[in-house]
Order: structure tokens, then sequence, then C-alpha cells
């Protein structure tokens, strides 16, 4: 699993080898995986994994993410629960809620959410 | 008793000398026997299951990795029991992961009979061996959303025509869950210094396919149900109808390489 600080990016990671869902590319059901999840695309449904999950600029997403991290960079509508960071980039949209160890929002993002930072989750 | 079988269509011809060449190893080793040849896919289906009746317990591959492809795409045919060799006439990726460095090294390995055992996975009613590529027309010529991807967990992506890879990922015991990776390219976007930083990361990401447009899809699972406006064409030239299954299926074979920690027999 690639180990990436709050405000790295998993794409930005030489070496990259996880499921990866295009801008080019929507989808629906549910991702259960052991490996990173990077998603550019539209995606309707639940993201599950130990490792971490990076919602791309383009990407569209309603649904929950069950992640290590989280970095949110597109829209997500729905429920982000992260074991260490969620960090909502200032291009970053969540409507819903994020619940991590941390959440960090930076100025500019759009985020109607109920946030819960702090604890252990 | 040692069976060899060639592809008279091969892209790579195996000239008199050659052959004279290689019977003489094969006899010195006394595994020698006639080469068989092949020249379609329902003539080698039916040579294969002649092999098997006639008890056969190692066919060889005489050629090049197309070749070697073509066999393992009728393997079904084959007896689990019966041993796989290969012959590699010009360089062959197949031969070196065998560990075998040219066709006098694979009659060393048929001679001393390493078994090494390998799972590969169906793609409609044929086999690939470790990766085989699927190309679909655009419908009209445009690059409208025209495939549909189904995974084995009812996980549905939609996405453009272009290329699609399937790797078997069998070897890798981290993926005996879900061993066929899945890629997908868009077409005619090789990555060049001026595409963007994430298309030159993401080509990083898969240094194997430099060759291939922009990556646009990436997962791994055990079956994957495919649906294309038009009919698919894999890498070797065989055509498949617009619904495919990927992985229904899998076998195991058995294959001769100089490969260690293999069981013999």
């Amino acid at each position: 699993m690639i180990e990436h600080a709050n405000k790295g990016h998993i794409s930005d990671l030489v070496g990259f080898s996880g499921f990866y869902i295009g801008v080019e590319v929507s989808a629906i059901g549910d991702i259960k995986s052991e490996e990173d999840v990077f998603v550019d695309g539209s995606y309707k449904g639940s993201i599950k994994t130990t490792g971490a999950v990076e919602i791309g600029k383009n990407a569209k997403i309603t649904g929950s993410i069950e992640a290590r991290s989280a970095i949110i960079e597109g829209q997500l509508k729905g429920s982000v629960l992260a074991l260490d960071n969620v960090y909502i980039a200032g291009c970053g949209e969540l409507s819903g809620s994020a619940e991590g160890k941390s959440v960090s929002i930076d100025s500019g993002a759009l985020v109607k959410a109920r946030i819960d930072s702090g604890k252990n989750v | 008793m040692y069976k060899y079988v060639q592809n008279s269509l091969s892209r790579t011809k195996i000239d008199e000398q050659l052959a004279v060449k290689m019977h003489s190893e094969l006899a010195k080793n006394r595994i020698d026997s006639e080469f068989i040849t092949f020249s379609s896919e329902r003539e080698l289906s039916a040579l294969l299951e002649s092999l098997v009746k006639s008890s056969a317990t190692t066919i060889v591959v005489v050629g090049d990795d197309y070749d070697f492809n073509i066999f393992v795409g009728m393997i079904g045919k084959i007896d689990s029991a019966t041993a796989i060799g290969y012959l590699p006439i010009t360089k062959s990726k197949i031969a070196k992961n065998l560990q075998i460095n040219n066709w006098l090294d694979g009659i060393r390995a048929l001679s001393q009979r390493k078994i090494t055992e390998k799972t590969i996975y169906s793609i409609a009613n044929r086999y690939f061996y470790d990766e085989i590529y699927l190309t679909t027309p655009p419908p009209d010529g445009s690059n409208s959303k025209a495939i549909k991807i189904k995974t084995e967990n009812n996980l549905e992506l939609t996405l453009p025509t272009g290329t699609i890879r399937f790797e078997n990922l069998n070897e890798d015991h981290y993926f005996n869950n879900a061993p066929i990776q899945v890629n997908a390219y868009l077409p005619g976007e090789i990555i060049t210094s001026k595409s963007s930083l994430k298309s030159k990361i993401m080509n990083v990401f898969d240094k194997k396919n430099q060759n291939h447009g922009k990556l646009m899809l990436s997962l791994h699972s055990k079956i994957f149900n495919l649906e294309g406006a038009d009919n698919f064409v894999d890498n070797l030239g065989r055509k498949y109808k617009n619904i495919v299954v990927i992985g229904k299926n899998n076998k195991k074979i058995r294959l001769i390489s100089k490969k260690t920690n293999q069981k013999s027999n």
C-alpha cells in the first residue's frame, strides 16, 4: 500500500498500482478493495478499501466512502469515513458527512456536511 | 511420448536447415518426432484431440509467441495431465518467463522435464496465457461510450471504445481472489512529453504499456462480462461476438520450463 501524506495525491506517486476509474468512465456498483482507489469519472455506489481513496477533480460521486484516508478534489454527495485523514481540496465539493482522525478543508472548498474529526474511527 | 506442433502459417518460418538442426538435437536427447503442422484453429483443435487420444504425454509448440498463444487458445481439448513444452525459434517473452533462452535451451528443458503449473483463464470459448487485448470499432466512427464491463461483484462500468487489455495475474499470489487485471486505454492518445502530468503518471503506472493510449480504467476481478456495440477482435486477429465473458472457466496447465522450485514429473 502507498503511504501518502495528508495533502499528497495517490496519483502523484510513481508506481501507483490500484483501482483506477478514469474521467471517461462511468460506473455503478460497489467497490471492495484492499488497494488504493482513484476515481476521476462518475460513480454511484460505495467504495470500501483498506487503502487510500482519491476523488479526482473531474469526479462526480454519489455514495459512501470508507478508507484509510481520503482526498477529495471533485464532487462527493454522500459520506466519507476515514481511519486517518480526510482532506477536502479547494476545488472539492462535499455534501453529506465527513468523519476521520482529522478532517481538513482548504479555502474555496464547497462543503455542506456534518464534520466529525479528532477521534479514532 | 513427445509430440511437436507447428503453425504452417507462422509469422516466423522454420527453414529446412533449422529443422534439420532441431531434429538432430531432439534425436540426441531421444525425444525426436515429426513436427505436425496446423494452419487454422479448427485444424489445431482436431489435432490436439487426436494427440490426446493417442496418449501423448507431452505436446511441444515449435514457433513464436503468436503460435504459442494460438495453441493455448485451443488448450481446452488437452488433458490436464499433458505437459506442454515450447521451442521458441525467435525472441520470446513467454520463453523468457519460463527461463528458456532459445530453442536449444528449450530442448534441454524438455529433456530435464521440470514442470511448473499455471492457471489460465477463458475468454469466450478460448483460453489466454498471460495477456490478451480486445478492440472494437467505435459505432459510426464516434467515440461514444460503447463498451460495458461488469465484474464479478456487479460493478458496472461504461467506457468509450478503445483497447482493453486482460492480464493473467495468476502467478502473483496477492491476487488470488481477483486474478485477472483489466486495463482499458483510449485509442490514439499516445503519451507525449506535452501530455498532462496525470497522464504521465498514469503511463508510469503501467510501464509495460507505454505504446498504448491513455489509461482510462484499471481494476481486477475473477470474471468480466464485456459488451460492445460491435464484435471484438483480439491482438492475434481472432474475432469474438459483441458479448464476451472472460474468466468464466479456468484450467491448470503443466508447462515445461527451466524455472527452479518445480515439481518434477
